[in-house]
């Protein structure tokens, strides 16, 4: 069987359709479908003109940290109206939804560039582009400004922050629960520890840069040059660990000795099947089978600094 | 426990004092604005039901105490107009304490402390044979050494019962086990705790600055490198890890741009950096034969390198028209130790050696570096795009040093075993370490369409070029191809696919690029199979889909679903041919200059596969009742291919008959059920009920080629099934006694269970006559997680202010 060679037009059809794409707003000679940051117009309102109507809502936002800034936007809004606009015409009105900037109603973007407005900095740099802004996520998808649910100053819509991103991402909810895991069931972790929901220059929204870099912020002894280094140790933790969860001892994807031999095909001992036990009652595997496998010896897989430890022994 | 509580208690109440200074220095006019204070304190009382005692699995990561317990404490107080101080606090009297305490001003300054702290538990039924001598040394008993030193190798022979032969040193090892083996503790506690400002001089300019330090102090398994599998043993090694971290960062923003830069500064220590333990089989070092072989009395292992890391970052971006945003990240990072060597070995028999160490210690260092550029724009309201490019290496500058001549694991200085590998028989084998490095470079763009309000598609392109060194593949390619088809067909249904195809090409494959790693020659000719494919560097074909649908017919229903499907398949670059097939080279291995005709396999993992589904529903036909449900099955499937390889006259085999195979196949199960009602009107009597069910089973099957015997292994192809279950339930029902009060009863039911062939039968003697020669003087801790049953009653009382 002979493999092709992947081919080389994807990038070029990919930028001919962006091209295409831009040209043709271009061409239909239309202004861009939302202003840069969504403004109402109109007049503000008085301040305190909105707890007049709405007393429960600015209770339950006096605990939190909008209800407690005085910072304005790059407009002047302040208070209400730094994100549902002026309200001078609501407040003329004597309410009513189509005269006041209610973030449920507006597409997924123009939401999000509410918040952006003041939350564009930090760790919500990278919002833009993101994977979850990219599958049409808004900042209102997770958070709840108003009546937040969850314990922290996160503003989330529901109780904790696992019950918020298992709500779409079902399968991580299970491996929650598997023998080997995290401490996420014990509320020392959660996928904050790891993620940036909000986008990052990592991979998988990954904080640091790399996995290795996601994993070395808890595991600083796995970060050192070493002597005698295994390079799938250097490349990606994730070759051999499951960060979700798993049912074989410290996160491994498989069973030692099979997960060793996926790749170490040498000579004597790594390429031998190790299945020379019986399955009776007093069932006892090979030394290489049982307990940590291949790591009762190699016990310094992550990489060992001793003159002597070329295979990882010491 | 009393004193883990009392540490974060006067945490808090220093933090309290420096809040009220703070807050009563500033020189803000007063105002006539009466103190705040609003928050939670739920505290209670608990009592546990333990099958067994202790048990090292319920609490591997958690402390779950009897008596009182001090569940949280939130309390947000505002001494004044925009000033504040919050603390927010979880099971603060416990092993597993954490919480954040946060004072300032609000938009100029905040200042914070936080601590998360867990135990780290390692199992059950612990017991050591060998004495901590302090400074991680290791000893055994003279007098049994001794006796094991003298006495003949472990046989089973009178009777062959399964038992070793009464007086030979399996025998005598498992004797003084039984005996004298004490029970010991195999856990560490990990404190993690910093504190950090903010400052906001004006809405433009951030500055943080932050330090951390986590702790763990305790035990940890260890397993002890051997000289081959004669003399296997475990310890409960001490741990005592340090790292710290001091970070700034400013960043400045303006309406439309913003930039930052941050500078990170880590340390790591460890108060142990080798480990030392006593032979079981040699009370001193002896000769074994006239060869440079000899048993050692005591062996020796590196335990932790110290290591520092210092990271730049700047960051930044800029929006354009047409919703255009363009985003930068520069970063490099430096990470170096230099620990002092350890002498190539504690054997007094085979040192002094002929050639000293190339050097005193190892300047290692790595140095990592991104660079990043994306730009994401929406132009128009159904066209979207973005383009990115990304460069990210792992510069290894460490020193690669040839050592003359290396010890095997304190029990011999290998010498060359074929002339024509390397040079005479005599020759001592020299190593040198490879310093393995990459670099990612990748490059990408995305179109999305959204034609019509219900339809949102996508399709982006990426491509990888990996540059390695000290690598089978230096370089290598993947193309990664990604489709998404979201559809919002109505306010009920909402459907999300995704659909990605990647390539993943390598120029070249060497499966002997180690071979530098060998100054002189290996010892045996062909010692590596030509034909080993590791996945990680070889072609890989990778095929994935999702799909959710999620149906709501009205607000009172959720049914939702989610499939999953992930599959590599693995080739080799130089022939084309999948993992698994094999191939006819010529090859003069015996140096008769005549070429025989050897079929290579082309070993390594073949394929994996992950395959998940997910259905589920909520109900809630009113406001006071809710019930939920959902079930998800996943499955990872991994094969390999591998072949028996025994050195024949310092040759390398490669015999069709010794191929082998193993199928991995792991499965999880995993339901919930949960249901919340409010029992009258006013919501005054609550139940809540919440259950799940979790079970995983691994599998392994293990097939050989028809008619051969690789290396006799060939009585079992099935192992016992791993089976994991984990099954918990909780039912709380609370009464609010007037709007800032109440209690709540809450049962908690655990259990979980396990049948592990690998770990079950653990025993600190694990030496096994008729199947494992190898283990004849096995010591080891015999460590293992019990099942366990748990029940916990608690009563709560909740107090709002």
């Amino acid at each position: 069987m002979t493999r092709r060679t992947p081919g080389r037009l994807g990038a070029p059809v990919l930028a001919v359709l962006c091209l295409a794409g831009s040209a043709a707003a271009a061409a239909q000679d239309v202004p861009p479908a939302q202003e840069e940051k969504p403004q109402a117009a109109g007049a503000y309102a008085e301040a305190g003109a909105c707890a007049v109507c709405h007393e429960d809502v600015a209770n339950a936002l006096k605990q939190t940290a909008h209800g407690r800034t005085e910072v304005k936007t790059w407009d002047g809004a302040a208070a209400c109206e730094s994100c549902h606009g002026p309200g001078a015409a609501h407040v003329d009105a004597g309410g009513g939804a189509g005269t006041i900037r209610n973030l449920r109603k507006l597409s997924a973007t123009d939401a999000s560039a509410v918040c952006l407005t003041c939350h564009e900095r930090g760790d919500r740099s990278h919002w833009t582009g993101s994977q979850h802004e990219g599958r049409g996520l808004s900042c209102v998808s997770c958070h709840q400004v108003h009546h937040p649910k969850g314990p922290t100053a996160a503003l989330l819509k529901t109780a904790s922050e696992f019950d918020t991103c298992t709500a779409c991402h079902l399968k991580r909810k299970a491996s929650l629960m598997r023998s080997s895991h995290m401490p996420m069931r014990e509320g020392t972790m959660k996928c904050t520890s790891c993620h940036n929901p909000h986008g990052s220059a990592g991979p998988v929204m990954l904080k640091q840069f790399s996995v290795n870099e996601n994993c070395y912020a808890c595991h600083a002894e796995k970060r050192a040059p070493m002597l005698w280094e295994h390079p799938p140790v250097k490349e990606q933790c994730t070759t051999c660990h499951d960060p979700h969860g798993s049912l074989h001892p410290r996160l491994l994807i498989a069973k030692q000795p099979r997960l060793c031999q996926q790749c170490h095909d040498e000579t004597r001992h790594p390429t031998q099947p190790y299945s020379d036990a019986s399955p009776a009652a007093e069932f006892f595997p090979n030394s290489r089978m049982f307990d940590r496998g291949c790591m009762n010896c190699h016990s310094q897989i992550h990489g060992s600094n001793h003159p002597a430890g070329m295979r990882l022994l010491r | 426990m009393i004193l883990q509580g009392g540490r974060h208690l006067a945490v808090l109440v220093a933090i309290g004092a420096m809040a009220a200074g703070a807050a009563l220095s500033e020189e803000v006019a007063p105002e006539q604005v009466a103190p705040e204070t609003t928050g939670d304190v739920v505290v209670g009382v608990q009592g546990l039901s333990e099958d067994p005692p202790n048990s090292a699995k319920f609490f591997e990561y958690r402390d779950v105490p009897s008596g009182f317990v001090a569940e949280r404490i939130d309390l947000l107080w505002t001494p004044r107009p925009r000033f504040y101080f919050d603390i927010d606090a979880y099971d603060i009297t416990q092993k597993d304490s954490r919480g954040v305490v946060e004072l300032g001003r609000t938009d100029v300054w905040n200042g914070r402390v936080f601590w998360r702290d867990n135990p780290r538990l390692w199992g059950d039924n612990t017991r050591m044979l060998y004495n901590e001598q302090g400074d991680a040394l290791f000893t055994l008993e003279d007098t049994f050494q001794s006796v094991v030193q003298v006495a003949p190798a472990g046989v089973d022979t009178s009777p062959p019962d399964g038992q070793w032969d009464a007086g030979t040193k399996g025998a005598l090892i498992k004797e003084a086990i039984d005996q004298s083996a004490q029970g010991v503790f195999v856990g560490y506690q990990r404190k993690h705790s910093g504190v950090g400002a903010t400052w906001t001089p004006t809405r433009s300019w951030t500055l943080d600055v932050d330090f951390e330090r986590e702790r763990r102090d305790g035990t940890t398994p260890q397993s002890l490198g051997n000289y081959f599998s004669l003399a296997p043993s475990e310890v409960a090694a001490p741990l005592d890890f340090r790292t710290d971290w001091a970070g700034a960062r400013l960043e400045y923003t303006s309406r439309s741009w913003n930039l930052g830069g941050s500078v990170t500064l880590s340390r790591f220590e460890t108060g142990y950096k080798s480990l030392t333990w006593d032979d079981q089989l040699s009370l001193v070092d002896q000769p074994v034969s006239s060869t440079l072989t000899s048993i050692p009395g005591r062996e020796r292992l590196t335990y932790g390198v110290d290591n520092d890391t210092a990271m730049a970052t700047l960051y930044g971006g800029v929006n354009l028209p047409g919703r255009t945003r363009i985003d930068v990240t520069a970063s490099g990072s430096e990470t170096t130790q230099d620990d002092p060597f350890l002498p190539m070995t504690i054997n007094g028999q085979l040192s002094p050696l002929l050639n000293p160490l190339p050097a005193e210690s190892y300047d290692g260092k790595h140095r990592y570096g991104l660079f990043q550029v994306r730009a994401s724009s929406r132009p128009l309201s159904w066209f979207r795009w973005s383009a990115w490019g990304r460069q990210y290496e792992l510069k290894n500058e460490s020193p690669s040093l040839v050592f003359q001549e290396y010890v095997q694991t304190d029990y011999a200085i290998p010498l060359c075993g074929n002339a024509n590998a390397c040079g005479a028989t005599t020759n001592r084998i020299q190593r040198r370490n490879l310093t393995y490095g990459y670099e990612k470079d990748s490059y990408g763009g995305l179109a999305g369409f959204k034609p019509v309000s219900w339809l949102d598609l996508s399709v982006s392109y990426e491509r990888q070029d990996v540059t390695r060194e000290a690598a089978a593949v230096e370089d290598s390619q993947e193309e990664v191809s990604k489709l998404t088809l979201d559809f919002d067909v109505n306010e009920q249904v909402t459907i999300r696919t995704t659909l990605v195809r990647s390539e993943r090409r390598a120029d070249h494959y060497d499966a002997e690029y180690h071979e530098e790693s060998f100054p002189i020659g290996e010892a045996v000719i062909a010692a590596a199979n030509e034909g080993e494919r590791r996945f990680t560097w070889t072609d890989r074909d990778r095929d994935a889909a999702t799909l959710f649908v999620e149906w709501s017919p009205d607000a009172r229903w959720s049914v939702f679903a989610e499939g999953t499907y992930a599959r590599d398949d693995y080739f080799d670059p130089n022939t084309g041919l999948e993992i698994g097939d094999s191939f006819m080279v010529q090859e003069d291995r015996d140096f008769n200059t005549l070429p025989e005709s050897i079929t290579l396999l082309l070993a390594g993992r073949t394929f994996d596969e992950n395959t998940s589904a997910t259905v589920g529903v909520t109900f809630s036909p009113t406001p006071r009742f809710g019930i939920y449900a959902d079930y998800t099955w996943e499955e990872f499937r991994y094969r390999l291919v591998s072949r028996y390889r025994a050195p024949s006259a310092g040759i390398g085999s490669d015999n069709p008959a010794d191929d082998w195979g193993s199928d991995a196949d792991d499965e999880y199960q995993t339901a919930n059920l949960g249901l919340n009602l409010d029992l009258n009107k006013d919501a005054s009597w609550r139940l809540n009920l919440n259950g799940s069910w979790s079970r995983g089973t691994g599998d392994l099957t293990t097939d050989f080629a028809p008619g051969g015997s690789s290396s006799g292994d060939t009585t079992l192809t099935t192992f016992p099934q791993l089976d994991t279950r984990l099954t918990v339930a909780t039912a709380q029902i609370t009464h609010r006694i007037r709007k800032s009060l109440e209690y709540s009863v809450r049962y908690w039911y655990e259990r979980w269970d396990e049948d592990n062939w690998a770990a079950d039968q653990m025993q600190p003697y694990m030496g096994d006559p008729g199947n494992d020669p190898g283990s004849v003087n096995a010591i080891y801790l015999g460590m293992d997680f019990e099942d366990y049953t748990y029940q916990v009653l608690s009563l709560q009382l909740r107090y709002s202010f």
